[in-house]
């Protein structure tokens, strides 16, 4: 089924033991994918793996070709039913455990197992590629011992059945790999993807979306999952400067906010590319320039897989870089959707003066309402308006005090809204999280005729070793930005207003009297973050999973490049390389041989060295032997030139012929050594 | 000379100057030859397989798999060759065979002390066999012996071509191998073939019919075997008495039975002397005494299996 061969000489035949270890194999290298899996392949990989254990026990029968087929045509049709494709990474893996599992079914001879072995190796790298964390990492060494010792399993003799001495010496060959491992994993010149590869399918994952309907933000703040870690070098923005953009959502329909189709855009008559400049072409809108008084920070982000294309900044976005681009709203978008860990380098800050002239029709678009509904907040719009005039500032200060000194609370269980959902808020429940002040704010400011925009993004993170900042999906936040005329966009936070501790403390001390955080994940450490040792547990073990992102999983051409530039300034990094990595396997390898061979204890044969030792003595009193001299006619000899050592030399080469010779009794190599060393 | 021989002759000296012919060899990093197995080589293909895994997705414990593979490589090819390194093969006693048949050398593998050397396989390849018919020993620090069979074609001494020692253990992925030469030979007796016993002095000309009613040579009756040849029954006595009974003859001196090369049957000299040693084979289970004409030597009148080994080392040296 898949590769026979039709050879004279019979298969090796595969020992049970070695058997049921690939069994467990299959099991343990599989088991990382099993929530990608679709629910018929993983029946199809329980029934072979006891089908398999029922012939181990010498029950049933092998399945025919008939049987084989049929499984390999289920599996088949289940994976193209379930994901539509046989391509793709999902579908791929899925593939790859049937076949897997299949092959398993139909093992007989060595060269099956042997192949077995050698996709257990493939497979397990097919579980990397959806999650590299510290855990998954001491599972995928755990799998390495078993498959090393399985390998050794297969080449004992059948008699052999005990496991330990099998998996020691799997341990044993894994530590000896490890030092040649970690050179080559450093020095081997790593290279960009050679060609373009489906990648993991994060739609489902938790975070931010192009669309703010009530609810989104909330449930984001169930979540304790990693969003990303920025690594500062320099100035640390403080906790109410840590506003991460995302997602801007220009557009509203009376129920939710979004960020706008292409159809949208293309209604109001823009043409959506050129709302983003890709590297490296600059914006041919004009981008605002740092100057000396502008705070602007530096830093580098390892951001979490997210299904996204978007990569968050701190405050605007005027700069990029290979494989991504600024949009007209200052954000960076990457090319493609963030798959897989992402690492950039970012500077940014709070820069003044975007936009100082609006365009008519991003003016248009900051304006944009429904035509109708939520009219007492239209009422209460131009009633602000009426009173403050030109003032923006004086306007939002009034909105800000609203929320502040009358009953509005922050809380992550908010009432349902229906029909004119801004006004029931405003007026009404007056309960709810940032999306709806940051939606309400918004709309107080369009219908006053002010340009506003909802901005989503992670607002706070936690500060770790004074330099690096971890944000989680918790952290997500909605703001707002307005524009004034003459000085362009400013950012508002109505959040800050009701519940200040939310932007200087986080949300859980926002939700603190609510006991709302983290509701749903009760096994969260970070719920338990008043613990001490939980937390000081937790704040290592982060510490030390930051350590392994930086150090070990972003390690790529890039930072190789950049790690021997600093070791070796003004070389080319790639001959240092190369030279390095010649040198050091050179090393290692006559490290091993040496440890090996032992050369400073050459041993031989003990009857050998004790026939030696008495050619030695024999040579000090004066009968040295002749180069080609056989053992008896040099004793003969001895006998002749000596008579009083002849009885001694008769001795020793009887007992040596008879033990070179094969002829030994039991014995004789201790009265050899007697002999010799009367 | 073909250039295959002549490479083929090259290649033997120097195995011989490398691996100089003696009883007892012990394998070192002089005599051992080490090289990737097929399963080897996939095993470094999936490794670069896994490696491409790591760059197109960028995926650095990918990247670490593979060159984990790599490195278990490099061990397996000094555990490898270790697990050979330091085994001492030391010739033992060789059984005589007939032609035709597989001749058993007695071989004795020593491992080194206080090393689990094993998986060790000896033999004469022989690609038809399972194992190419080398036999597995596992060592484990402890001297086994271990008998290596070696197909026997010709009469004469045998002396196998260098002796094939090699193992992939642990993990199969290389296989580290010697040429030995252990200086046995065995001598290999004329082969089998089915003869009816003859009983007496005189040849016919279909060379065990007659048998002579002289008195002198008969002996007496005996109950018939079945092992017994037809012409041995006294048909006579069976008619008279339905008793199945065997004349026997007593091989008086100067009248004992002589095999005689020149009045064996068979077109040829090896057809002859494979007649002489089945006759001699048969004789030297029973009890007759017998002696062996062989062109200008022979061997003197004796009886039982030592003396059909003598006449049957005769056979087999004779030219």
């Amino acid at each position: 089924m898949f590769g026979k061969k039709n050879n004279t000489t019979p298969p090796k035949a595969v020992t049970r033991a070695a058997s049921f270890s690939l069994v467990i194999i299959l099991v343990m290298v599989s088991l990382p994918l099993v929530p990608l899996l679709p629910p018929g392949i993983l029946a199809l990989a329980a029934l072979t793996v006891i089908w398999r254990l029922t012939l181990l026990r010498s029950r049933g029968s092998n399945p025919g070709w008939i049987i084989r087929t049929a499984l390999v045509i289920a599996a088949l049709v289940m994976i193209v039913m379930h994901y539509g494709t046989l391509l793709g990474l999902e579908a791929g893996a899925a593939t790859l455990v049937s076949a897997y599992t299949l092959k398993l079914l139909e093992m007989r001879s060595r060269r099956d197992a042997l192949l077995l072995c050698f996709l257990g190796f493939f497979v397990a790298v097919t579980g990397l590629l959806f999650s590299q964390s510290i855990p998954m990492t001491i599972y995928l060494l755990t799998c390495l011992v078993m498959l090393v010792s399985s390998l050794v399993g297969l080449h004992q003799s059948s008699e052999k059945t005990a496991v330990l001495p099998v998996l020691k010496t799997g341990m044993v060959m894994t530590l000896q790999s490890l030092p040649l491992m970690v050179l080559l994993f450093v020095l081997v010149p790593r290279i960009p993807p050679l060609w373009v590869v489906p990648l993991p399918d994060n739609s489902a994952k938790t975070g931010l979306s192009d669309e703010m309907a009530p609810g989104d933000i909330a449930r984001l703040s169930q979540s304790a999952e990693l969003a990303f870690r920025a690594t500062f070098t320099g100035a640390i923005p403080s906790p109410d400067e840590r506003y991460w953009r995302a997602v801007v959502m220009h557009f509203f329909d009376g129920r939710r906010w979004f960020q706008g189709e292409s159809d949208d855009w293309i209604s109001i008559g823009v043409d959506p590319n050129k709302l983003v400049s890709w590297y490296p072409t600059d914006p041919y809108w004009p981008v605002p320039s740092e100057d000396e008084e502008s705070v602007v920070y530096d830093y580098d982000i390892i951001l979490e897989p997210s299904g996204r294309p978007w990569l968050p900044v701190l405050g605007s976005a005027t700069e990029t870089f290979e494989g991504a681009g600024v949009t007209r709203d200052w954000r960076l978008l990457a090319k493609d959707n963030v798959d897989l860990l992402k690492q950039y380098h970012m500077r940014s800050g709070q820069l003044e003066g975007f936009d100082r002239e609006l365009p008519y029709w991003l003016k248009k678009v900051s304006l944009q309402l429904p035509k109708n509904g939520n009219e007492r907040t239209r009422a209460l719009a131009q009633e602000l308006k009426q009173r403050h005039g030109d003032n923006v500032s004086g306007f939002i200060e009034d909105v800000l005090y609203r929320f502040r000194f009358q009953q509005y609370y922050y809380t992550l269980r908010p009432p349902l809204l229906d029909g004119n959902r801004i006004d029931r808020f405003l007026f009404d429940t007056k309960r709810g999280f940032c999306a709806h002040y940051a939606g309400a704010l918004t709309f107080l400011l369009r219908a006053a005729g002010i340009p506003a925009r909802v901005v989503a993004g992670y607002q706070g993170g936690e500060l770790k070793d004074g330099k690096i900042i971890q944000v989680r999906q918790f952290d997500a936040h909605a703001w707002v930005e307005f524009w004034q005329p003459g000085y362009g966009w400013e950012r508002v936070d109505p959040t800050a207003a009701v519940a200040p501790n939310r932007i200087e403390e986080g949300l859980e001390s926002a939700v603190a009297m609510e006991g709302s955080f983290l509701e749903g994940a009760i096994f969260s450490p970070i719920r338990y973050r008043d613990i001490s040792w939980v937390n000081s547990l937790r704040l290592k073990y982060e510490n030390l999973e930051y350590q392994w992102q930086r150090m070990v999983l972003s390690y790529d051409e890039n930072s190789q490049k950049d790690l021997f530039k600093k070791l070796f300034p003004g070389q080319d990094s790639l001959m240092v390389l190369t030279r390095l990595l010649i040198i050091s396997v050179l090393a290692v390898m006559v490290v091993t041989a040496v440890m090996l061979i032992k050369p400073w204890k050459q041993r031989m044969a003990p009857t050998e060295r004790y026939y030696r030792r008495f050619c030695k003595r024999m040579a000090r009193k004066g009968i040295p032997r002749k180069p080609g001299e056989g053992p008896e006619d040099y004793a003969r000899r001895i006998m002749g030139e000596r008579p009083e050592l002849g009885r001694q030399a008769m001795q020793v080469t009887s007992f040596y012929i008879r033990l070179v010779y094969g002829e030994e009794q039991s014995g004789d190599l201790g009265k050899l050594k007697r002999a010799v060393l009367v | 000379m073909s250039v295959i021989k002549q490479q083929q002759a090259r290649w033997k000296k120097w195995l011989n100057r490398r691996i100089p012919p003696a009883r007892s060899v012990t394998l070192n990093q002089k005599s051992l030859f080490i090289l990737p197995t097929k399963a080897g080589y996939s095993f470094l293909l999936v490794a670069v397989l896994v490696f491409l895994a790591g760059v197109n997705y960028r995926n650095s414990l990918s990247f670490g798999v593979s060159f984990f593979m790599v490195a278990l490589f490099q061990v397996a090819l000094w555990q490898t060759w270790r697990n050979l390194a330091g085994i001492t093969l030391t010739a033992r006693k060789a059984d005589s065979v007939h032609a035709g048949q597989l001749a058993g050398f007695h071989i004795a593998c020593r491992g080194e002390e206080g090393r689990q050397q094993q998986g060790v396989m000896i033999g004469w390849p022989d690609t038809t066999q399972p194992d190419e018919g080398l036999v597995r020993v596992d060592p484990l620090g402890e001297e086994i012996e271990t008998t290596v069979s070696c197909p026997a074609s010709k009469r004469g001494w045998l002396s196998p071509s260098r002796l094939r020692i090699e193992t992939i253990y642990p993990l199969g992925l290389f296989r580290a191998w010697s040429w030995v030469d252990l200086d046995q030979r065995t001598l290999v007796w004329p082969g089998l073939q089915t003869v009816e016993t003859v009983a007496s002095t005189g040849f016919g000309e279909e060379g065990h019919r007659i048998v002579p009613d002289g008195m002198d040579d008969f002996a007496g009756f005996r109950a018939f075997n079945p092992t017994d040849s037809a012409a041995q029954v006294d048909w006579k006595v069976l008619a008279r008495s339905d008793e199945l009974l065997v004349r026997q003859f007593h091989g008086l001196a100067g009248e004992d039975l002589w095999l005689n090369y020149d009045e064996a049957p068979g077109r040829d000299m090896e057809e002859k002397l494979s007649w002489l040693a089945s006759q001699c084979v048969q004789l030297g289970n029973g009890t007759q005494i017998w002696g062996l004409r062989l062109g200008g030597q022979a061997i003197e009148p004796g009886q039982g299996t030592s003396h059909a080994h003598r006449c049957l080392d005769a056979l087999a040296l004779y030219h």
